[in-house]
Order: structure tokens, then sequence, then C-alpha cells
């Protein structure tokens, strides 16, 4: 190996050592979502689902208003971490997600009202709120999961 | 360093540093940048300039608490190029 050709080895190692570094200090920035408040999150949406449902209106306000006060908390610790994470769906993945939640939430909130007015099954709209408390809270888990992989990748 | 895969834009040490920091991101505030490369205000809007001059890297402005704040991302274009430029990395090292 002549001496040029291990000054660009050399040179090529460096150049990926500090790439490796950056990605790393990058990534370690990125605060992910803490899991209580996806959490909390969930409950609020699972909550709201699940009274709706059994036509309890009385909280709906309250509730709207924290969940968009959770959302608006969610944005913000974004913004002040000044990086946000590379999201690895595609946007079509996303619109299709999006187009598929809305409907959901919104036949949730019907079929606990269904089930609980033409059956009697009182327990069902708590139920469908639940798997919704238990999906955004999955959701979460699985981000952090993400996560902690990319990040134990560029580590190592 | 002459191949042709290499692209001399991205590897100036600073440059090829903010692409990497860009590359698992989707972006980057202004100020996180700096923080990372340790370098002056001056100097980095140099090196993004010449980034966003070859169409590697975009930014958007947005408000925060009524101060204006400026996002970069690495466009298609850029995250390709900086692929290639690892690639070739990668492949000079391991001829060793």
């Amino acid at each position: 190996m002549t001496e040029k050709k291990q000054i660009q080895s050399k040179e090529a190692q460096e150049a990926l050592d500090s790439i490796n570094e950056m990605k790393y200090a990058g990534l370690k920035r990125v605060l992910p979502t803490p899991i209580w408040l996806g959490a909390i999150l969930g409950i609020l949406i699972g909550t709201q689902i699940a009274l709706l449902g059994a036509e309890i209106r009385t909280y709906n306000t309250i509730l709207i208003v924290l969940i968009v006060v959770m959302v608006i908390a969610i944005i913000s610790k974004t913004q002040s971490a000044g990086v946000a994470e590379r999201i690895l769906f595609s946007k079509r993945t996303i619109i299709i997600s999006f187009i598929c939640i809305i409907p959901l939430y919104f036949l949730a909130i019907i079929s606990g009202q269904y089930l609980n007015y033409h059956f009697g099954y009182n327990w069902a709209p708590f139920v469908i709120g639940s798997f919704f408390t238990i999906g955004i809270w999955s959701l979460m888990i699985g981000a952090h999961r993400a996560y902690n992989k990319r990040l134990n990748t560029s580590r190592s | 360093m002459t191949d042709s895969k290499f692209d001399p834009i991205i590897h100036a040490p600073n440059r090829l540093q903010i692409c990497a920091l860009l590359s698992p991101l989707d972006q980057v505030e202004f100020r996180v940048i700096r923080e990372e490369l340790d370098v002056s205000d001056s100097v980095l809007s140099k090196h993004i300039k010449q980034l966003e001059d070859v169409g590697y890297i975009k930014q958007k402005k947005s408000k925060v608490n009524g101060r204006s704040r400026r996002w970069f991302h690495l466009t298609a274009k850029g995250r390709s190029a900086f692929e290639l430029h690892v690639e070739e990395l990668k492949s000079i090292v391991s001829d060793l």
C-alpha cells in the first residue's frame, strides 16, 4: 500500500468517525415524548370516547381543552429541543393513517352508543375507550423503542 | 481524495458535520447546529449558504414566543449526495 493510500484511508476513517459522532449527537438531542405524556393523552382520548359513547357530555369541553393542551405541550417540547426526529414513514402513509384514524374515532363513539342503547351493554363504550387508550400508549412505547434502537445503533 | 463519487462541497469538515447532523433527523434549528459544531454564527452561515446554493439543504422559518427561528433539513438531493459520499469513505477504509 502506498503512503498516499494510507493517508487517504486515515482521512476517510476520521471523516467516518466524525459523521458517526455527529449523527449520535443529533439523535441524542431528540427528546422523545415521555411515555407518561403519551399515557395521559391516551387516557384523555379514551375517556372522551367512553363518555361520549355513554352519552355523558358534561366533561366533553374540559376533555377537549386538556387534549389540545397536551398536544400543544408535545409540539412545544419538540420546538424547544431544536431538533425534530425524522419520521420514517412516507407522507402517503401518514395521510392514509390520518384518513383512517378520524373515521375510526367517530366509529368508536357511535359503536359505543349503539351497543349501549340497543343491546344495553353499558360497559361497551368504556371497553372501546380503553382500547383507544391502550392503542395510543402502545404507539408511544413503539416510538420510544424505535428511538432507543436508532440511538444504540448510532452509538455502536 | 479525488474520486468522482467524492463531493467536494460535502467533504469540507464543517459541511460534512452539518450533513451528518441533519441526516438522522427531520429538521434541526440553527442554534443546535452551531452548538454541535462549536463555530460562530458567521462561519456556520457561510457553510449553510454553500450547501443551500447547491440544493443540499433547505431552511424553514418559524416563530416561537415572538422569536424567529431557522430550521434546516437535508433535501432528497442532499441526502443522496451525502449517502454516496459516506459509501465512498467506507470503500476507501475497507480497501485498507
